[in-house]
C-alpha cells in the first residue's frame, strides 16, 4: 500500500525552484531513506507533504487521501522528529512529551500510558523531571524523538535525528527507529550520514535540484553506477610504462599510483584483480597487501550528485 | 494545554524579571528617591518664592511678568506658587527662616536659583524647571532678535502657547511624581509585548520548531491560539494586579478607589500590548529571541518618549510633533491612567478608553487570524 504518493510537485520561492516535478512514493512498513545535498529539496518536500508549506503544483496523497492543512484525520497518523531539538525549555521531559502527545490524544488515561511508553522507549526514565537544558545533546535528541512519536503515529518523518550525538546515543536512536519499523510504522528518514541510511533504509531516494534523481534499494543503487570495485595494491617500483599498461586493461577506468600504492577503479564487466596480480608478478614487482572494495552508498551519492560543494 | 502554557510563562525567568520585578524595583527606586512625596510633598502644594531683581532691563521685566503669570495661575505651567519681590538680604533671611521655599536672583542675563538647606526633591525640581524654562525661552527670543526681528511676535506667541502636555488640558495641574509611577505601571503592562512574542513562538511554525510541531498536529489551531492567549492574559493581568497592590499599599497611591475604571484600562492596555507583541514579532525576522529583542527597542522607545525618564518630554513632543503623543501607546495609556487617578473632570476619558479597547479588540482579531494559519509560503 502506498502511504505517501507525491506526483509532479512544484514549489517555488520567488525565482528559485525548490521542487521541480518531484515524484515520490513511500510504501507501508518501509523505511525510505531520503538523501540529497544541502538545498536539494529534502526538507521542502517533507514540509509540503505535511501541508506546512504551500506549493505551486502537484498532488500529495497520504494514506490514499488528499493531504491538506485541514486533513486532521491524516495528521493524527503522522509524527515528525525535526532536525532541531524542538521542545519547550520551560517544561520538563515528561511535560514536554505530554504536551506534544496532547496535541493528538485528548484522553488523559491513554495519554499517560503513551507518555510513559515513549519515555521508556527512548530511555529517559531517570530524567522525567529534568528540564531540557539539563540534558546532554544525546538525551535532548532522544527527547525530541519521544515528542514526535509518543502519540503512536503510523507514518513518521525523521529529519536528521542524529546530528551532533555520540556513537552510543546514535546507536540507541537507530535501534529505536528499527523497533518502530518492526512495530509497523512507515518511516521517512533523512540524514547526511549515509551509513545510517544504508543501515536503516529498505529503499533510498536521492533528491537533487528539486527532484528524485535515483531510487531503489542500496544494492540496486550501487549497481546503477559506473564504479563496481576499487582495487588497491601495495607495490614498489611501478613505472609509467607499467601504469600505461594497467590503464589499457579491460574495465579499469581510473588508475593512479601514489606512495607505493596502486589504486584502480573498475567498472562493471570482467573482474581484473587476478589479471592485475599476474601482470605485476610477471614484471617481477614486489607486491604487499591487496584490497578490493565494493562501491559504497557514499560513492553512489557522490557519483550521482557530483562532488562540487553546494553551500557556496 | 492552558496549564502548560501557564507553566511556560511562570518558569520564564527573563520575562518574569522585566515584566514583574523590574517595574516594582523602579517604583521602589522612585519611592526611595522622592521619599514620601506622594503623601507629604505634593508638587501641587503651594510654595512661597522670593524674587530679587538686580538692575532693570528686559531680562528682569520678562522674568517678573512670567512669575506673575504663574502666581496668578494664568501661565501655561500649572504651578501653585506665591511670589514676593524683595532684596537679596531679605530673601536670604526668609529662606533661612523657611518663610520662602526658594528664591531667584535675576540679573541682566542670569537667573540664579537659591534653595534652602533641606529642600524637597519636588521643590528643587520646580525651582529649576522655572529658571531653565525661562532661560531657554529668552535664548530663543535673543536669537530671533539677532537673526530675524520680524518674526519676534510669532516666536513670542509660540512660546506663550507652549503647552505642557501633562497639564492634560483641564487645568488641574500635574503631579509629576504620579506621572513617574503611572509611567512605570504602563511600562510593566507594555512589557507584555513579550507575551505576544511568546504566543507567536508557541504557535507560528515559521518562528520556532516547537510551534512547527503544533502547526502540523491534528489539534484545532483556533483552540490552541485561544489557550495560549488566555494563559498570557491571565498571567499578565495577575502581574499587573500585584503592581497595583504595590502602588496602593507600599507606594501609597490611592488606586483602588477607582478600581472599576482602572481594571478596564488595564485589561484593554494588556490585550493591546500582547497583540502589539504579536504584530511586531510578525514584522521582524529571526528566531523568537531576535524578534523579542527588536520589539523591545520599539517598546522602550515608546516608554521613553512617554516621559518615563524625562517627565517633560511629552510636553516638548506636544509642541513640535503632537501626532507622536496621539499614536504612542505608552503616552496614551499614561494619560488614561493619570486621568482616572487624579482628575475629577475625566473629560474624554471614556472615549479614549473606548478607542483603546476597540483598537485592542481589532488587534486581537488580526492576531488570531495571523496565528491560526496552518500553511506557510516559506519557513
Amino acid at each position: 500500500m502506498e502511504v505517501i504518493k507525491v506526483r509532479s510537485l512544484v514549489k517555488k520561492y520567488k525565482e528559485l525552484v525548490a521542487l521541480e516535478h518531484l515524484d515520490l512514493t513511500v510504501y507501508e512498513g518501509e523505511i525510505l531513506g531520503l538523501l540529497g545535498p544541502n538545498g536539494s529539496g529534502k526538507s521542502t518536500s517533507i514540509n509540503c507533504i505535511l501541508s506546512l508549506l504551500s506549493y505551486d503544483k502537484g498532488e500529495i496523497e497520504v494514506f490514499g487521501k488528499k493531504m491538506s492543512p485541514k486533513a486532521y484525520d491524516l495528521k493524527k497518523m503522522i509524527g515528525v522528529v525535526p532536525q532541531e531539538v524542538a521542545v519547550y525549555e520551560e517544561l520538563t521531559v515528561q511535560e514536554n512529551i505530554d504536551f506534544f502527545c496532547g496535541l493528538y490524544i485528548k484522553d488523559k488515561e491513554t495519554r499517560k500510558k503513551y507518555v510513559d511508553e515513549a519515555i521508556e522507549f527512548v530511555g529517559l526514565n531517570d530524567f522525567r523531571k529534568f528540564r531540557p537544558k539539563k540534558l546532554s545533546g544525546g538525551l535532548k535528541r532522544r527527547l525530541n524523538i519521544a515528542c514526535g512519536i509518543a502519540h503512536k503515529p503510523k507514518l513518521i518523518f525523521f529529519d536528521e535525528p542524529t546530528v551532533a550525538v555520540d556513537p552510543q546515543s546514535r546507536n540507541k536512536i537507530l535501534d529505536g527507529i528499527e523497533q518502530l519499523r518492526d512495530q509497523g510504522a512507515t518511516i521517512v528518514y533523512t540524514s547526511h550520514y549515509i551509513e545510517e541510511v544504508e543501515r536503516l533504509a529498505s529503499r533510498i531516494a536521492i533528491i537533487d535540484k528539486g527532484h528524485v534523481i535515483a531510487s531503489g534499494t542500496a544494492d540496486e543503487l550501487k549497481k546503477s553506477i559506473k564504479k563496481n570495485e576499487t582495487i588497491r595494491i601495495e607495490v614498489a617500483g611501478l613505472t609509467e610504462k607499467n601504469i600505461a599498461f594497467i590503464e589499457s586493461m579491460g574495465s579499469l577506468y581510473s588508475v593512479s599510483y601514489e606512495n607505493g600504492v596502486l589504486r584502480a577503479e573498475a567498472g562493471t564487466g570482467k573482474h581484473v584483480v587476478t589479471d592485475l596480480i599476474t601482470y605485476l608478478q610477471g614484471e617481477d614487482l614486489s607486491i604487499g597487501n591487496i584490497y578490493s572494495e565494493q562501491p559504497t552508498l557514499n560513492d553512489v551519492f557522490l557519483e550521482i550528485t557530483g562532488k562540487e560543494l553546494r553551500d557556496e | 494545554m492552558l496549564t502548560y502554557f501557564l507553566k511556560m510563562i511562570i518558569r520564564n525567568k527573563t520575562a518574569l524579571f522585566w515584566g514583574f520585578f523590574f517595574p516594582i524595583a523602579l517604583m521602589l527606586l522612585f519611592k526611595i528617591t522622592f521619599g514620601n512625596i506622594v503623601s507629604t510633598e505634593n508638587s501641587l502644594d503651594e510654595r512661597n518664592v522670593a524674587v530679587v531683581l538686580q538692575g532693570e532691563g528686559l531680562y528682569q521685566d520678562n522674568f517678573k511678568a512670567m512669575m506673575d503669570e504663574i502666581a496668578e495661575g494664568t501661565g501655561t505651567d500649572e504651578l501653585n506658587i506665591k511670589v514676593e519681590y524683595t532684596d537679596l538680604d531679605t530673601a536670604t533671611e526668609k529662606l533661612d527662616s523657611k518663610k520662602v521655599d526658594f528664591y531667584y536672583v535675576v540679573s541682566d542675563e542670569e537667573v540664579e536659583v537659591h534653595l534652602g538647606e533641606k529642600y524637597g526633591i519636588a521643590t528643587g525640581m520646580i525651582a529649576r524647571e522655572i529658571a531653565d524654562t525661562y532661560k531657554v525661552n529668552m535664548d530663543i527670543i535673543d536669537e530671533c532678535m539677532t537673526s530675524d526681528p520680524s518674526k519676534m511676535e510669532e516666536v513670542a506667541r509660540s512660546l506663550q502657547e507652549r503647552i505642557s502636555y501633562i497639564s492634560l488640558e483641564d487645568k488641574e495641574g500635574i503631579d509629576i511624581y504620579m506621572w513617574y509611577y503611572i509611567s512605570t505601571l504602563v511600562m510593566g503592562i507594555l512589557f507584555d509585548y513579550s507575551s505576544g512574542i511568546r504566543v507567536l513562538a508557541a504557535i507560528r511554525a515559521d518562528v520556532s520548531g516547537s510551534a512547527m510541531r503544533v502547526a502540523i498536529s491534528s489539534s484545532s489551531k483556533t483552540k490552541m491560539v485561544l489557550s495560549c492567549l488566555l494563559a498570557q492574559l491571565i498571567l499578565s493581568l495577575s502581574k499587573t494586579a500585584v503592581h497595583i497592590l504595590f502602588m496602593q499599599f507600599v507606594i501609597g497611591i490611592d488606586i483602588l478607589s477607582k478600581a472599576g475604571l482602572v481594571a478596564i484600562g488595564i485589561a484593554s492596555a494588556t490585550v493591546f500590548s500582547i497583540c502589539l507583541g504579536i504584530l511586531l514579532g510578525m514584522f521582524f525576522k529571526g528566531d523568537a529571541q531576535a524578534r523579542e529583542n527588536k520589539s523591545l527597542g520599539i517598546v522602550m522607545l515608546s516608554v521613553f518618549i512617554s516621559g518615563e525618564m524625562i517627565v517633560t518630554l511629552p510636553g516638548y513632543i506636544e509642541k513640535f510633533a503632537p501626532i507622536v503623543n496621539r499614536i504612542n501607546p505608552a503616552t496614551l495609556f499614561n494619560k488614561i491612567f493619570y486621568r482616572i487617578l487624579l482628575c475629577e473632570n475625566t473629560g474624554d476619558l471614556m472615549t479614549n478608553i473606548a478607542i483603546i479597547t476597540a483598537a485592542s479588540v481589532l488587534m486581537l482579531v488580526v492576531s488570531i487570524i495571523i496565528l491560526r494559519r496552518e500553511t506557510y509560503a516559506s519557513l
